[in-house]
């Protein structure tokens, strides 16, 4: 993301809240997005046998170029499917 | 960072994961990006030469505070 | 043998250059380590291309034979080492594997215009060959050449499938900016980002990147800070007010006018707070005399009050965005006019002082007139005045009060506070005609304004008109002071136009001078 300069204050401005939260993982949909750094994709292999083994169902998404921000219409894409999203690995 | 606050915006709960020298910049670009509340999980660095079982075992480590970020339920 | 162009100047018989990829290993790779035991093919491929991909499949299965005789194979992926693996692996290639991140230094080296690009480095570390793109007869003819080397013969791809396939281009071969557009889908992404974060009145900005900010100050002070902008009491500092000007489109010679409003839109007396959130249209109008107008180009001629002129739109809008970005002032949240106006995306007009008959609106306020002053005013939006038929500067001035009747509302009289009347040049040169001073004017039309009160007694109206004798005469302003008027327009056309106040607020005038730098 390139450096921009805000023209809020953020001292004053008030925090945009966070969605909410299910009670478990259990029977969602967790995204598995995969920002294409090394060991990212056997990281998440990890996380997606376990997010399986607490009762999730998974879905792995690879982003299209790991030094820009998802292209929005992924986004979009992935917000339309629904549940959560784990985005891995940032080193 | 930006992928989990548009995320976020559209419902979607979300949680990144990281190494931990990470940690300060994610804070401060959560904070630009107005959502000082978005969720990193942090794992040591550096990941790069571990062995496949060190890997997982990272993964095994951080995985309660991904639930803990995803959910309501109390970690641990 | 087919051989790519050689318009780069690669030389068959030339060293082959040493190579900048990521291997999976700690050990670097390197041109001496892959030719130890025997020439190397290099494939140079790509994730995104089909034709790489292609070759791959095809090559792959052979690539354990080859190895056995000596012929070391190696796949290099414009890609990240990670995505590299993945592909390779899924593509049956079983040869070794290495990535390049941007810019792509191996490809470079190597010129590479296309992926794929098998590239035959014999003994010795030299050059022994090429072929670009997938074919088949040229690729066996490459092999041939290996096998030659090796004193054997090497297994050819199979003449099964296409013969040839052209390749894609290689990222190497790309403007990088050009190739990290074409690697993200979206390339609006920074625009698109804006909305995001709602940093914006609804139409495209400007991304305030660091470097755009700091053309914008032009070397002034980032923290100096002209005050905190209701209605979130977020600091402008000249930082985030050139954010603004940058977010809003202005051009760095603007600035200077940009700051001036700025700092009259935050003096207490204009009260822009009460203006940011109040129900009614109310927008803060920005009216620019003196040498700057011409230096920076606004626009105080045909469309005066309309669009089409960077420095009046962009101008008017950085001040606009500083109230609903950095004060918090955003349409639906706390800014609550009703219906607002479209004068709250920017309004900011040039006076035309050459063209007017009479002083400008900054020498009535006591600025000299070399002196570049921006004046604030609340306002509601024009209203249109048409006058093509007057023949008298009394007829014509008569028209023009009358037009304001109903400004800001139809019985609440008398107002207090401005209206502004944009004079056009046919209609001012009638007053010049008559000699008429901008005074005369005004009073001229303060007075012909007025009612007796029975008559506004219907609907909204002031205490001050019950609480009067039915007769009693009521005039539309408290004082002639309440009737500004500029000049500026197109030369032909008479319509001229009036913007209500904004009401009930004690909002003051203001004027500052636009700093003047060497």
């Amino acid at each position: 993301m390139p450096d921009y300069v805000s023209p809020f204050d953020e001292r004053v401005r008030p925090a945009e809240p966070l969605a909410p939260r299910p009670a478990d993982v259990a029977g969602q949909r967790v995204v598995l997005l995969d920002i294409r750094k090394n060991r990212g994709a056997e990281f998440l292999d990890r996380v997606e046998t376990l997010l399986t083994a607490a009762g999730a169902t998974t879905a792995r998404v690879t982003k299209e170029i790991f030094s820009k921000p998802a292209a929005l219409s992924l986004i979009d894409e992935i917000a339309r499917g629904g549940g959560l999203v784990v985005e891995a690995l940032a080193d | 960072m930006c992928d989990l606050v548009h995320l976020e915006r559209r419902g979607i709960p979300a949680v990144g994961i990281a190494t931990a020298p990470f940690a300060d910049e994610a804070v401060a670009q959560a904070r630009l990006l107005g959502m000082p509340g978005t969720t990193v999980a942090y794992i040591p660095h550096p990941v790069q030469l571990l062995s496949a079982a060190e890997l997982a075992a990272r993964a095994d480590a951080v995985f309660p505070s991904v639930l803990a970020a995803l959910t309501t339920r109390p970690a641990g | 043998m087919r051989q790519a162009p050689r318009a780069n100047g690669d030389r068959d018989g030339g060293p082959a250059a040493e190579l900048a990829v990521q291997g999976p290993g700690p050990a670097a790779v390197t041109i001496a380590g892959l030719t130890a035991g025997g020439p190397a093919l290099l494939v140079f491929v790509s994730e995104h291309c089909p034709t790489s991909a292609l070759a791959l499949r095809r090559l792959g299965p052979l690539c354990p034979a080859w190895a056995r005789a000596g012929l070391t194979t190696i796949a290099i992926f414009e890609d990240p080492l990670d995505v590299a693996i993945r592909t390779a692996r899924r593509l049956g290639w079983a040869g070794q594997v290495a990535g390049q991140d941007p810019p792509y230094p191996a490809s470079r080296a190597y010129r590479l215009s296309t992926v794929p690009t098998a590239v035959l480095v014999g003994r010795g570390g030299l050059l022994a060959g090429r072929v670009a793109g997938w074919d088949q007869r040229a690729l066996a003819a490459l092999l041939g050449e290996a096998g030659t080397q090796l004193d054997t013969e090497l297994a050819v791809p199979s003449a099964a499938g296409p013969l040839t396939k052209p390749g894609c281009s290689s990222k190497a071969a790309l403007d990088p900016e050009l190739a990290a557009a074409m690697s993200a889908p979206d390339g609006t992404d920074d625009l698109e980002e804006m909305f995001e974060r709602g940093w914006t009145d609804g139409l495209p900005v400007i991304p305030p990147t660091a470097e755009r900010v700091e053309a914008m100050l032009g070397g002034r002070d980032a923290d100096e800070s002209l005050g905190l902008v209701p209605p979130a009491m977020g600091e402008a500092t000249l930082a985030r007010v050139a954010a603004c000007a940058v977010l809003a489109g202005c051009r760095p010679a603007y600035f200077p006018v940009v700051a001036a409003a700025a700092r009259a839109a935050l003096d207490p007396a204009f009260n822009l707070h009460g203006q940011a959130v109040t129900t009614q249209p109310a927008g803060q109008l920005i009216v620019v005399n003196g040498p700057v107008r011409e230096e920076i180009g606004l626009n105080s001629g045909m469309g005066a009050l309309g669009p089409g002129f960077r420095a009046n739109l962009t101008i008017g809008r950085a001040v606009r965005l500083l109230v609903s970005l950095t004060g918090g002032a955003m349409p639906g949240a706390m800014d609550r006019a009703t219906l607002g106006q479209m004068g709250k995306l920017g309004f900011c007009v040039a006076e035309d002082e050459e063209g007017s008959p009479w002083e400008p609106l900054h020498v009535e306020r006591g600025f000299a007139a070399g002196q570049s002053v921006v004046t604030v005013i609340g306002s509601d939006a024009p209203q249109s005045i048409s006058d093509h038929r007057s023949r008298t500067p009394e007829d014509l001035a008569y028209v023009l009060a009358w037009a304001a009747a109903s400004a800001w509302s139809t019985n609440w009289w008398p107002l207090e506070e401005p209206s502004v009347f944009v004079i056009c040049p046919e209609h001012a040169e009638m007053f010049r005609g008559a000699g008429w001073t901008k005074q005369r004017l005004r009073r001229f039309m303060f007075d012909a304004v007025h009612k007796p009160a029975g008559e506004l007694r219907r609907g909204e109206t002031t205490p001050a008109v019950h609480a009067a004798a039915p007769d009693a005469v009521v005039p539309k302003w408290a004082a002639p002071e309440a009737i500004v008027l500029l000049v500026a327009g197109g030369e032909a056309g008479r319509y001229s136009a009036v913007l209500g106040p904004c009401t009930g607020m004690g909002s003051q005038i203001v004027s500052r001078e636009v700093e003047s730098r060497a």
